[in-house]
């Protein structure tokens, strides 16, 4: 992980938020006005860092979650989780569906000890952070600074300490947590931007991932070409093919 | 109570791509063959249709097209 200042970390996390939250905007139609354009025209792009529209996470969750996926997948010459939109991907997918348990089996009987099973608690992911996010910060309140205040070392440490296993965050081992909290981390920053995440699609553009393309119908009797344009993503609404320029697209029908 | 179904020569338990290609391949020897198949129907079109199906988080993450594990389970089969 590379080295990110306390500076920095606040700048994009905390304060970027909480700025935006007190200061009022003007002229705030035309803010509004423009807010609801971009959203007309790119429906891949969620919310500016900080200012995600938490409906799941409380707000001692969302700075614990924001200062954890920064550490996670940080910023550096790349965009790191918070410009990716992590938080807010983390906090749809857990306010969702998904999150409540849809499609996963819950009925036991549950062996959290035998290694090889995968994921053997009761918990459903929604649950499952409610629960460790609630013991991390309620322990970590009785001994010192808050995590989203510590030092990007410190973070990292107690992360490390989270990933070793053996701390019990009321009930939910804290390697299961960890596991399942970089897992989403890694699919806010490379999955769909659909999902609220990968912002920009700029995990793609790091990867130079083409992304959703329906097909490369027009590319492939074109050898030896690199490819280079922009990655797409399934909101972008492309169609299943691309049409040959020569044929008209209407209807002869109408 | 388990209903007895008629004796066939051959069972193909999942009726996927692999026994689908191999049942056809059977199909001048006579035998008699039955599939079972508990998913349910996928066409190419719309279930495998570009650009959806390349949504990865979806269907290799989270297994959108396999049994919906939270209400139906592995049957329990006695041989």
């Amino acid at each position: 992980m590379s080295a990110i200042s306390r500076r920095e970390l606040l700048a994009k996390v905390g304060l970027a938020g909480l700025t935006a939250a007190v200061t009022p905007k003007a002229p705030a139609e035309e803010t509004a006005h423009s807010e609801n354009e971009n959203r007309k025209t790119d429906r891949t792009q969620g919310s500016e860092p900080g200012e995600a529209n938490y409906v799941f996470f409380n707000r001692e969750e969302a700075q614990f979650i924001e200062a954890a996926v920064a550490r996670l997948i940080p910023t550096d010459q790349h965009a790191g989780a918070i410009e990716a939109g992590v938080p807010n991907y983390l906090d749809k997918q857990l306010a969702g569906a998904w999150g409540a348990g849809e499609r996963l089996y819950t009925s036991g009987p549950w062996e959290p000890t035998r290694p090889g099973l995968g994921y053997q608690l009761p918990l459903k992911p929604g649950e499952l952070f409610h629960t460790a996010i609630k013991a991390i910060n309620a322990e970590l309140n009785k001994s010192g600074p808050a995590f989203w205040e510590m030092s990007p070392d410190q973070q990292d440490e107690y992360l490390h300490k989270l990933d070793a296993g053996g701390v019990d965050l009321n009930g939910v081992p804290s390697e299961v947590f960890f596991d399942q909290l970089l897992g989403m981390t890694i699919e806010g920053f490379f999955s769909d931007p659909v999902y609220g995440g990968n912002k920009h699609m700029v995990g793609w553009k790091m990867i130079g991932f083409p992304g959703a393309y329906a097909t490369y119908f027009d590319l492939i009797d074109k050898h030896g070409i690199k490819f280079e344009r922009e990655p797409v993503s399934l909101g972008q609404g492309h169609g299943h093919f691309i049409p040959d320029p020569n044929i008209p697209a209407e209807s002869p029908h109408q | 109570m388990p209903t007895v179904l008629k004796e066939v020569d051959v069972v193909f338990v999942g009726f996927g791509w692999g026994s689908s290609i191999l049942a056809k391949e059977l199909i001048n020897t006579g035998l008699k063959m039955v599939g079972l198949e508990r998913g349910f129907p996928r066409f190419t079109s719309p279930d495998f249709q570009s650009p959806e199906i390349h949504d990865e988080l979806r269907f290799a993450v989270r297994k959108a097209m396999m049994q919906d594990t939270s209400v139906r389970r592995l049957p329990c089969v006695i041989l």
